[in-house]
């Protein structure tokens, strides 16, 4: 590890400190924790109560790492870091139905130079089919959730520099179906959501490419630091089938990848929410066929009357 | 032919993406489980409360019927946990209570389950015109304050 990264991690432990300390010296409201389930899979999630809620978060991903078929950690490839700034935006259209979309802009950067561009926009649907009730903590909180990406960004297929700086999101479109389950009405809380992952083909270059659908698992356990403050871990395990170009099936091309990440959210005002996140990728268990990275986010969600 | 079907089936079986596939069903069919508990145990034996809906000619008609002309009003949802704490510590049956961002149905269910002597309503536009946008709140309602409310 270098002596810069040391530093950066300095910091991440100071910021999660730091963060613990004032959340549990701040009491607010409790409530259920709305689609906790699914981690940080989705930035903005809306109460019941809440009509429009929006979400400004800056985040930096660094320590890239290639993972080939056999499971082996290659040298780092593309940007040094990649930043983020994500403006997503939630309406509820009734009590137990609300849709996002979500807008990121990108940075890489790689000693010394930096392109910047928009990531790929995400719009996304939550249907409340089961709520919690505090009078049966057993009972959990379920929905159903669906998102389209859209693949405004350049592919890393596409790239023609070996340095990939000018790579900023997936560049294939995709869409995704799955249930969120969230046990969030006690002290300890915990969820589990599945995801199935829809890809579309995509003309790159002479090749026609389909990423191979996917799966992906997130079990989240949590803990209620009083009031709405809280802190989640979790692990999310996700799985793809071999690529296919040219609808030729590519021999061991499967994605195996696991991540980890924890979140701390801290609420200083009534309708405003400053969440903190730690994600590691490609670290924990088996992982094959991606790209292994470290990440800080930080955002700010308010809801608006 | 036959050999190579019985070769693809037999990835099929091995592939570990089938396994998870399995798995991950089976634990999603699983949680389906649950409100089919709720549904069995609670549902059915429980009386439900009267919560009728409160708009604001009932919310009128509850404060001209009140003593002293003044309501307490307590808006609750059943998917807040603090909201629980909050019922249980009311003291006598004089505040109204409220259900809000919820179905009449659950917030019926919850009240007759909880057996609180308070009268119970469920929100039709109260809330909003009271500026109530996290639960628990609680309002007082005089004639006044209904006069300054919106229309």
């Amino acid at each position: 590890m270098t002596p810069i990264l040391k530093i950066r991690f300095s910091f991440f432990s100071a910021s999660v400190l730091a963060f613990v300390v004032v959340a549990i010296s701040l009491p607010s409201h409790a409530w259920a924790c709305a689609s906790c389930g699914s981690g940080s899979d989705d930035p903005l999630v809306l109460w019941p109560n809440e009509e429009l809620k929006t979400y400004v978060g800056v985040s930096t991903s660094s320590r890239f790492e290639t993972v080939d078929p056999q499971g082996k950690y290659g040298q780092e490839s593309g940007p040094k870091s990649r930043d983020a700034f994500t403006f997503a935006v939630g309406k509820a259209l009734r009590n137990d139905f609300f849709f996002t979309l979500t807008l990121p802009v990108q940075q890489n950067r790689l000693e010394g130079s930096s392109l910047r561009s928009l990531g790929d926009p995400m719009i996304a649907a939550r249907w409340s089919w089961w709520m919690p009730d505090f009078s049966e903590p057993l009972r959990p909180q379920i929905q159903m959730m669906t998102s389209y990406k859209l693949a405004h960004s350049k592919s890393l297929q596409e790239t023609t520099r070996p340095d990939l700086l000018d790579a900023f999101g997936t560049g294939i479109p995709e869409l995704k179906l799955g249930i969120d389950t969230f046990w969030g009405m006690g002290t300890v809380k915990g969820g589990v959501a599945l995801a199935g992952l829809f890809p579309e083909e995509r003309k790159l270059g002479r090749t026609t490419v389909f990423p191979g659908n996917g799966l992906r698992a997130t079990s989240t356990v949590g803990f209620s630091l009083g009031g709405d403050n809280k802190i989640i871990g979790g692990l999310v395990r996700e799985m793809r089938e071999n690529r296919r170009n040219d609808g030729q099936r590519v021999e061991k091309s499967e994605v195996l990848s696991h991540s980890i990440f924890v979140t701390l959210d801290w609420s200083p005002a009534q309708h405003n929410m400053l969440r903190l996140s730690l994600t590691d990728k490609g670290r924990v268990l088996e992982n094959r066929n991606m790209i292994a990275a470290s990440s800080l986010s930080f955002a700010w969600l308010a809801t608006w009357e | 032919m036959v050999g190579d079907l019985g070769m693809t089936l037999q990835s099929i079986r091995n592939s570990k993406m089938t396994k998870t596939l399995s798995i991950t069903l089976l634990a999603a069919g699983s949680t389906w489980l649950f409100p089919l508990y709720g549904v069995a145990s609670h549902d059915a034996e429980k009386p439900a409360a009267n919560c009728p809906p409160l708009d604001k000619k009932k919310l009128k008609e509850i404060v001209e019927a009140s003593e002293g002309k003044k309501v307490d009003l307590v808006f609750f949802s059943s998917w807040c946990s603090d909201c629980g704490n909050h019922l249980k510590k009311l003291e006598g049956p004089g505040k109204v209570l409220v259900g809000t961002f919820d179905k009449q149905p659950r917030i019926e269910k919850l009240v007759g389950k909880l057996k609180l002597p308070n009268r119970c309503f469920t929100d039709s536009g109260v809330a909003k015109k009271l500026k109530v946008t996290t639960v628990p709140a609680e309002r007082s309602v005089t004639q006044e304050t209904l006069s300054l409310l919106q229309n």
